[in-house]
């Protein structure tokens, strides 16, 4: 329901709304995109999108790909919805199928970014509450340090070590079988 | 109209992956099902140390802890380890743990009596005493809910002295806990009768017996029974050492296990676990002179199980690397059958000092599915845990060990073979070319394998009758890698290529089930000969 000011349901999907990202570029995107972000919708329903909506926190960059994410997640809402009322069970069964499987190879894909871009993605995600985005990023960190140790992470990310060397040692006592 | 903004202006600061928020570094931490994972983001930085130590909620697969060691469910590997708060492992060091819950471990002195057992807190420090107890000895302590809580019932096992350890007799013996603090001394409830196990699930308490037999003492009704005479229970009845019952809360049901020891086929294992039985208590099991006859229970809901003397507890297998899987049932055969006990993230043996029992030195696991046992080791003394064993029915008569005339592929077979838990080696049958029309120089060697009550003939030629021989061999150890690759996939044998020309995966499933009801329910054996000829 939502929309600002329109009753009819066609209109509302294809009413495009502005995403200004943090370096002053707009984006144009359809309203079903946009509300795969919770944080839009709620402009959305608050009705405050005129003129675009702000988002200073993220770079447009990492805008558009997370657009990207979105059109392509929309799309295959939109899609398993239609094919729920014009398919058979069993043809239904296939396209969601296919689609799933499409979706992953995507996902795949899409997570196919340096570990700068991922950092940039999750705060984005955060920031405009994409459940599905978030989860996908959170994953992949995850996977990536399971079976890792703290020397590998810190490379892996860049991160440096400021832990003062008694820290170290009390970690290391706490977590000895942690680092064999 | 897009306006261009200079690119410099994006660079405004550059964040480090170590100023991710704690809100979603917990999101990643909430990934990691692995308690050991989670710990090593501790050492990367001051953020992620923070952000680790302030996430709560526990990991799905747990650790179990001995003095010294601990155990780690999803690598079936048991480590060398300093626990945090080292008070706290000293006490458990003189102090065996009776019981656990979330992070609390029940301690019990091994001092003379009166016995104060005290609950510990091992990452806060933070102990809860109960009350002191005079008579006997406590073997197990439960507890209803988190001590610190406002409201919790610690439920014990008492056993008399007199009966001995090795007799799993005793009663149960109840206290109240009200916000961490006790001020009455324990009750009894039962009279002695031979008592395998106690836990609490949906609010009340649950107890079995020797014989399976399983009864339930409601929690507003424990108040009372001070008053009422003890619940009464024959104490000489019958009862198999051979079996244990335990109580398991997983996934919404109570499971009783029945754990059954016997001779190991395995040399020099001695007596250990041979078996398991899973059933559901269901409430038609109480208060009825002839209880219904048990539901057996063959899947536990993506779950596993670890079963220990201290304690019992199911766990979601949330991961698909982790090596204990799901429907499996996770034991240690050298816990000296006076385990454990289990928190959120640990549970401890109480191989304590003085008590005279090894370090654990491996981890066993039993599945549930295909009743296939599996024993993880590390193969050098700091080398990585692996499966060491996989095999079947432990029950039946042993392959003995190879006779030192085989070797390579011959040596090869009848170790697969064994592992597959056959009763007759390999049986060679050479041909010698006496006809006129062969050649003289050809050689057959036929060879019959036994598994599972299958019987296989595979035929190979060779120049020599020991080429032919080991090429049978080959073909024999290919065969049986590829029909069973689910047992063998993570035995020694794993690296042997799973690939062969005959063999249906399908078919491996149907043999499994058809097999472990013959085997197990019957005890009979019906040979069927289905002859493959190569």
């Amino acid at each position: 329901m939502a929309s600002a000011g329109s009753g009819d349901e066609k209109a509302a999907a294809a009413a495009m709304i502005t995403l200004i990202s943090s370096d002053n570029e707009k984006f144009e995107v359809t309203e079903a995109t946009a509300t795969l972000s919770q944080t839009i919708r709620h402009m959305i329903e608050d009705g405050c999108t005129d003129g675009g909506v702000p988002l200073p926190n993220v770079t447009s960059k990492i805008l558009a790909r997370v657009i990207e994410y979105c059109k392509k997640h929309a799309t295959a809402a939109a899609g398993e919805e239609g094919s729920s009322s014009s398919f058979s069970d069993a043809a239904f069964l296939e396209v969601d199928r296919a689609f799933l499987e499409e979706l992953e190879e995507f996902d795949d894909a899409f997570l196919e970014v340096d570990r700068a871009t991922l950092f940039d993605l999750i705060l984005a995600a955060n920031y405009l509450d994409i459940k599905g985005l978030l989860n996908l990023t959170c994953q992949k960190v995850a996977d990536s340090v399971k079976g890792k140790t703290p020397e590998q992470i810190r490379e892996m990310y860049n991160i440096v070590n400021d832990l003062t060397p008694e820290e170290e040692a009390e970690i290391r006592r706490e977590t000895q079988w942690a680092f064999e | 109209m897009p306006r261009r903004v200079p690119k410099r202006a994006r660079f405004c600061h550059r964040r480090s992956w170590s100023d991710l928020p704690h809100d979603l570094l917990g999101e990643v931490i909430r990934r990691l099902p692995a308690f050991g994972d989670r710990l090593r983001l501790r050492g990367v930085c001051r953020q992620w140390r923070r952000a680790e130590r302030a996430h709560t909620e526990p990991a799905a697969m747990p650790w179990l802890a001995a003095a010294g060691h601990c155990v780690g469910l999803r690598d079936a590997a048991v480590h060398r380890v300093a626990l945090p708060g080292v008070d706290a492992r000293a006490a458990a060091a003189a102090a065996p743990c009776r019981g656990s819950f979330g992070n609390w471990l029940a301690l019990v002195p091994a001092s003379p009596p009166p016995c104060q057992p005290f609950l510990v807190n091992p990452f806060t420090t933070a102990r809860i005493p109960l009350p002191a107890w005079t008579e006997g000895t406590i073997s197990k302590i439960v507890l209803s809910a988190a001590p610190d809580a406002e409201d919790c019932t610690v439920a014990a096992v008492v056993c008399p002295e007199f009966f001995g350890n090795g007799l799993r007799c005793g009663s149960v013996v109840v206290c109240r806990l009200r916000h961490g603090e006790t001020s009455r001394p324990w009750w009894c409830i039962t009279e002695t009768f031979y008592l395998e196990d106690i836990a609490f699930f949906g609010g009340n308490l649950h107890a079995v017996d020797g014989q399976g037999q399983a009864y339930i003492f409601e929690d507003e009704e424990l108040e009372q029974m001070r008053a009422w005479p003890l619940f009464h229970r024959d104490p000489i009845a019958p009862f198999s050492v051979h079996n244990k019952y335990y109580l398991v809360a997983c996934h919404g049901r109570l499971l009783m296990v029945c754990r059954s020891f016997g001779k190991n086929r395995v040399p020099g294992d001695g007596y250990h676990t041979v078996g398991f039985k899973v059933f559901a208590v269901s409430e038609q099991c109480y208060g009825r002179a002839t209880p219904p006859p048990p539901v057996k229970v063959k899947s536990l809901d993506g779950h596993a199980l670890f079963v220990g003397d201290a304690c019992c507890r199911a766990f979601a297998v949330a991961d698909g690397d982790s090596k204990i899987r799901e429907d499996q049932i996770c034991y240690a055969d050298d816990e000296g059958n006076t385990m454990v006990i289990l928190t959120g993230e640990f549970t401890f043996t109480d191989e304590g000092v003085g008590c005279g029992h090894p370090p654990l030195r491996q981890l066993q696991s039993y599945d549930l599915r295909t009743d296939c046992f599996r024993r993880y080791e590390p193969r050098r003394p700091t080398g990585p845990w692996q499966c060491v064993w996989a095999q079947r029915l432990l029950r039946r008569v042993a392959l003995p060990p190879p006779p030192a005339t085989e070797w390579g592929a011959t040596l090869l077979l009848w170790e697969v073979m064994s592992s597959l838990g056959a009763s007759q080696g390999p049986c060679y049958c050479i041909y010698s070319s006496d006809r006129p029309s062969h050649d003289p120089d050809i050689h057959v060697v036929n060879v019959v394998v036994d598994v599972y009550d299958q019987r296989w003939r595979f035929t190979q030629t060779g120049t020599s009758v020991h080429e032919a021989k080991h090429r049978v061999a080959r073909e024999a150890v290919s065969f049986l890698r590829s029909r069973y690759h689910r047992v063998l996939d993570d035995s020694q044998w794993s690296s042997v290529p799973h690939y062969h020309s005959h063999v249906d995966v399908e078919e491996y499933e149907d043999d499994i089930e058809e097999y472990c009801t013959k085997a197990l329910e019957d005890q009979t054996y019906i040979t069927s000969f289905p002859w493959w000829r190569v």
